[in-house]
């Protein structure tokens, strides 16, 4: 008798815990997009002033939630250069969480943390709009430093959850 | 004799075409973190740039020595500091030569790819001086290096003795550009 009524509680709970297992969901997986990227041709400079080229991008993050972008270059260690084949041009690179330049600047494999206003709507924000913008700008004294040439290089942007 | 001669000059910069090159993005895909890649670039063209250019005031002609200024400029260049430099005056057929508005008064001009004027070379008007070298090639104001080049006027005094007394002014323009 005492043996039966042991087990009938452990047996409930047992029970009870199944049942919630299968009513509950299992936690969805965040899934994130960067997308709508252009190449950024800054063009033939002038002699007068900056270069600079911006390019806003769709940020996509479900369920939504805060992110985080790292930027690396092409130059040494992810150094944001252009290059000529024998001498390098440098630029700034800055982060903005909404549409239009402005935001952060960047420093070359240091995550920027804390971004918001992803798009959760639609991973190629074609609901929603974009999200986020990247300016690039050639700095007049860099540019009257450097040798005549064409320089170039590559911009890689990694989005993930913060 | 009274003359005076004051030079007023200018700069040019050279500018030649240059390509851009083929480029292609690539887009994030779909995962719990995304990756995209812009391709960057930019052209810069040759330039040049001549400052720190100032009026030469030759003076008063005392009768009897040369009339004389020089004047240390700035030489900036993007492509390993060489240049060419011409130079053409304000007479007839660009010729170094001062005026009254009625006499002309020739002048001589020399230039140097160092500060100071020891070393110049003659210029002939319209004639480029090539091979010069020395352009600052990070600053175009020379701030850090200070300037590297420099011109020389000089009115014989065989020439001002010849000329009626008066104001005598001209303007010598300088062309730097790449020496090819």
């Amino acid at each position: 008798m005492v043996r039966r009524l042991f087990y009938r509680p452990y047996y409930l709970g047992s029970l009870l815990g199944a049942i919630l297992a299968i009513l509950s969901p299992p936690a969805a997986t965040q899934q994130m997009r960067l997308s709508n990227i252009a190449d950024l041709p800054l063009g033939r400079w002038s002699g007068v002033g900056d270069l600079t080229r911006d390019d806003d991008l769709c940020v996509y993050m479900n369920p939504p939630g805060r992110y985080r972008v790292t930027a690396t270059g092409s130059g040494t260690a992810g150094a944001f250069w252009l290059s000529n084949g024998n001498a390098v041009l440098p630029y700034a690179a800055r982060w903005n969480d909404s549409k239009g330049p402005g935001g952060n600047l960047l420093t070359a494999g240091v995550p920027l943390t804390n971004q918001s206003g992803a798009n959760s709507q639609r991973d190629d924000c074609s609901l929603g709009g974009l999200t986020a913008n990247i300016s690039i700008t050639i700095t007049t004294s860099a540019l009257f430093a450097a040798r005549a040439g064409g320089y170039s290089g590559t911009l890689t942007l990694l989005i993930g959850p913060d | 004799m009274n003359a005076q001669s004051k030079i007023r000059l200018v700069a040019a910069i050279s500018i030649l075409s240059m390509s851009s090159i083929a480029l292609a993005a690539t887009q994030g895909s779909l995962g719990t973190t995304s990756t995209g890649i812009s391709a960057l670039d930019a052209q810069i063209p040759v330039f040049y740039k001549i400052t720190d250019v100032a009026d030469l005031h030759l003076g008063i002609f005392d009768g009897s020595g040369d009339m004389e200024q020089d004047d240390d400029v700035c030489v900036y260049s993007n492509d390993l500091g060489h240049y060419k430099v011409t130079a053409t005056g304000s007479g007839a057929a660009n010729a170094f030569t001062l005026t009254d508005g009625t006499h002309t008064l020739p002048y001589t001009v020399k230039w140097n790819d160092e500060d100071g004027t020891n070393g110049n070379a003659s210029l002939t008007s319209g004639t480029p001086l090539t091979t010069q070298t020395g352009a600052d090639q990070t600053e175009p104001d020379c701030t850090t290096l200070g300037n590297n080049a420099n011109f020389q006027v000089t009115i014989a005094a065989s020439a001002a003795i010849q000329r009626p007394a008066g104001d005598y002014t001209g303007t010598v323009t300088f062309v730097i550009a790449e020496d090819n």
